[in-house]
């Protein structure tokens, strides 16, 4: 299967005609600083779903669930 | 100016308020009778004549006969110019992984956007109601569709842009569905600031496009 990773499709939507180009140095690089950001930021995520999934732990052994604080005016979602 | 009245008067054709005088053929002067209240001049047959303005209507045609398919990590629509609206709609998209989706105006990668929305982080709702506050993936570097943070991620969008042909400011409207693990920004207004449009760049940043149909429409 063709590697598509760093190509860009080019359509004339008045010819039709479709060409295809390989990334530029400038857009590979904007690409590998954003898979280092988008790593950082699914790592942040990953943390706050493992604190959120241990403050539910705690609350299912006082026999709450989220929506007990939800009725309680507690908690956002 | 006096003697070109007395002639219109010799003539006698100049009986009623708002008369114009013309002539109707080499030499020959004719009177056309005003119009109606908001009726225009116009040609017709080679001579002034009145009429009423036609009413102002819009009508699309889709310009990207048949759609294009996304592939690649991003794909390019070009000839988009002449047209002042733009609507884009992108059926069934879909990434492998986590990334920031977005489109690019004229490949501007400048500061360029501002835009406002209802926004998700994650999971957890965060209202955004800045303009261009370039958190939580809403950046001033592009027309943002939201982003991916789960695997095999999939969804759909529409994007009304209006004053697309013209040098000065464009509006555009942005509504993005699909699966909730993830999408930032699905509802979003905002304004890009560049030249008149004549292409678009459908950008999966840190992924490959693995479906989606890209139709744009025109008026």
């Amino acid at each position: 299967m063709l590697n598509m990773e760093y190509i860009n499709k080019i359509v004339d939507a008045t010819t039709g005609e479709v060409t295809y180009r390989e990334y530029t140095p400038e857009e590979i690089a904007e690409v590998e600083a954003a898979k280092i950001e988008m790593a950082e930021r699914l790592a942040k995520l990953e943390e706050l779903n493992a604190t959120k999934a241990a403050a539910e732990t705690k609350l299912a052994a006082l026999g709450l669930t989220p929506d007990d604080l939800k009725a309680l005016g507690l908690g956002t979602n | 100016m006096t003697r070109a009245r007395d002639v219109a008067n010799i003539d006698g054709l100049l009986t009623t308020t708002g008369d114009t005088y013309y002539a109707s053929a080499a030499g020959t002067p004719a009177r056309l009778g005003i119009g109606s209240t908001s009726q225009v001049l116009t040609v017709a047959a080679g001579v002034p004549s009145w009429a009423t303005p036609a009413a102002s209507t819009t009508s699309y045609t889709l310009i990207n006969t048949g759609g294009t398919s996304l592939t690649g990590s991003s794909v390019t629509i070009s000839g988009l110019g002449g047209y002042n609206k733009l609507f884009i709609i992108i059926d069934n998209f879909s990434c492998a992984n986590a990334t920031d989706i977005f489109i690019r105006i004229n490949a501007d990668s400048g500061s360029n956007y501002r835009a406002a929305g209802f926004g998700y982080y994650g999971q957890e709702s965060t209202p955004s109601l800045a303009f261009g506050n370039g958190s939580n993936g809403n950046l001033a570097d592009r027309l943002n569709l939201g982003v991916f943070y789960g695997t095999t991620q999939a969804g759909g969008a529409s994007i009304m842009i209006d004053g697309a042909n013209g040098s000065g400011l464009k509006t555009y409207q942005v509504s993005v569905g699909g699966n909730p693990n993830g999408y930032n920004y699905p509802v979003n207004q905002g304004i890009y600031s560049g030249s008149a449009i004549t292409s678009l760049v459908f950008h999966a940043l840190t992924q490959n496009w693995d479906a989606g149909t890209v139709r744009i429409y025109g008026a």
